[in-house]
């Protein structure tokens, strides 16, 4: 008898703790749509990406295709501009679209060096030192490279690739990175 | 439609939302290279957003295989359901995993993966440590109500942009090979009419959203059989595969806190 009020009581107890738990989280994701700049200070404790950000291709939806390029320099001259592709099969996309991961990883890192030259626009050679442009930089300084390469040097160009009449804009160029064969 | 009861409409939730957990753990493990040497995720890329990096040499080396225990556990929710002797034991578990892959990966995330986390976590809080009709009620509403918010935020932030009001944003999205289709930007660039038409059709179509599912039941069964054709187009045109299965995999809670609401006390 005593162990089964027992139970009843931690019963209880337990839902009430997940009653307060889900809707306080229901709570934060309502305000963190709102993007408050003091917000900023909770969703630093979000490490698990908790909190939803439910504005899909708003209000700036994505219209232009972001492409991470790079070129090698010998010395004083520089070679051509190499893409890193990620192929998608279009009409597969709908079921299977395992490209989305890779495409969406360097897309988010991109975004977040934008994020932060726009942050560091005071001091712009901050930005070399942001996770976002180390993590690129080492993405980019582990492709292949051609006997001779003394640098290494990446860009970020946009462009809408399925209009013609589209033209690639330069969005961003790195500095010149000491390569290490 | 009325017969839907809670228990239903979670189970019901859980398999579908599973399935795209599911989908998810096997596309990766077939780009499970993106992962090492030279990828986006090898470990040296996402390093600089680690932390605490005390397991990451072994995931490294056993991600493949924690990619297909995913698997095969999204597989046993789907076919055994979350009610099932020892179901709760493997929600926990996918929950686990899912959350270890999240954070093994830091990028290329999205919101049809959030919404998966959020399922999760809802169902894991009410069936352990042992099921409660409680729980699930509460659960079943988080969600459901974490589904209109989306709809509902979606919308708004749409509202609010210029791109989306001038009817334009749909064809520049499909412009683009990451998010688009070379057919239905021809037609869009052709006929701009039906790129505005789009545009607002979806501003309004989230905005109302959470309005429309309180409507008679003809409404509730239009908003939803509408959201799931939306999200079909965005899977065919778009290639956001996932999202079918997270957001309309929300709906069978949705209808289920609409119907408990309407039951008069």
């Amino acid at each position: 008898m005593d162990f089964a009020l027992r139970n009843v009581a931690f019963e209880d107890t337990w839902t009430v703790i997940v009653a307060l738990v889900l809707s306080t989280w229901f709570l934060a994701s309502i305000l963190h749509q709102f993007r408050f700049k003091w917000w900023r200070y909770v969703t630093r404790f979000d490490v698990s990406n908790l909190l939803p950000a439910w504005s899909f291709f708003a209000p700036n939806p994505g219209c232009h295709d972001l492409h991470l390029v790079y070129r090698d320099w010998f010395g004083e001259s520089a070679g051509q501009w190499q893409q890193f592709y990620i192929n998608s099969k279009l009409g597969w996309r709908w079921i299977w679209n395992p490209s989305r991961y890779p495409s969406k990883g360097l897309i988010d890192l991109i975004q977040s060096l934008f994020y932060n030259i726009k942050a560091f626009s005071d001091h712009p050679k901050s930005v070399l030192l942001s996770q976002s442009y180390i993590s690129l930089l080492y993405f980019v300084m582990q492709q292949p490279q051609v006997k001779g390469t003394t640098h290494r040097q990446f860009a970020i160009v946009a462009n809408q690739s399925f209009n013609k009449c589209s033209s690639l804009i330069v969005k961003y160029l790195s500095e010149k990175h000491r390569a290490e064969l | 439609v009325q017969n839907f009861d809670l228990f239903f409409a979670f189970d019901l939730t859980i398999r579908l939302v599973v399935c795209g957990v599911l989908l998810g753990s096997l596309e990766q493990f077939s780009i499970v290279r993106h992962f090492s040497g030279n990828g986006v995720f090898s470990l040296g890329t996402v390093l600089p957003f680690h932390k605490k990096t005390p397991f990451l040499g072994v995931l490294e080396k056993h991600f493949s295989i924690i990619l297909l225990i995913q698997a095969i556990i999204s597989l046993a929710v789907v076919v055994i359901g979350p009610f099932a002797f020892g179901g709760n034991i493997l929600l926990l578990l996918l929950l686990g995993i899912c959350l270890l892959v999240k954070w093994r990966r830091q990028t290329g995330g999205d919101g049809a993966e959030q919404m998966a986390m959020i399922v999760l976590v809802a169902a894991a809080f009410a069936v352990f440590p042992n099921l409660s009709a409680n729980r699930i009620l509460i659960a079943v509403a988080f969600i459901a109500a974490q589904g209109a918010l989306s709809y509902l935020t979606a919308g708004i932030a749409k509202l609010i942009s210029s791109k989306w009001r001038s009817g334009f944003a749909i064809r520049d999205i499909l412009s683009t090979y990451t998010h688009g289709h070379p057919l239905a930007f021809s037609w869009l660039q052709k006929y701009p009419t039906l790129s505005f038409i789009g545009c607002w059709s979806v501003i309004l179509f989230e905005c109302l959203f959470p309005i429309m599912i309180f409507g008679p039941e003809w409404l509730l069964i239009a908003t939803l059989v509408i959201g799931l054709s939306f999200h079909i187009g965005c899977a065919v045109f778009m290639g956001l595969n996932s999202f079918l299965w997270s957001f309309p995999g929300v709906y069978p809670c949705i209808v289920a806190v609409v119907f408990l609401l309407k039951v008069p006390m």
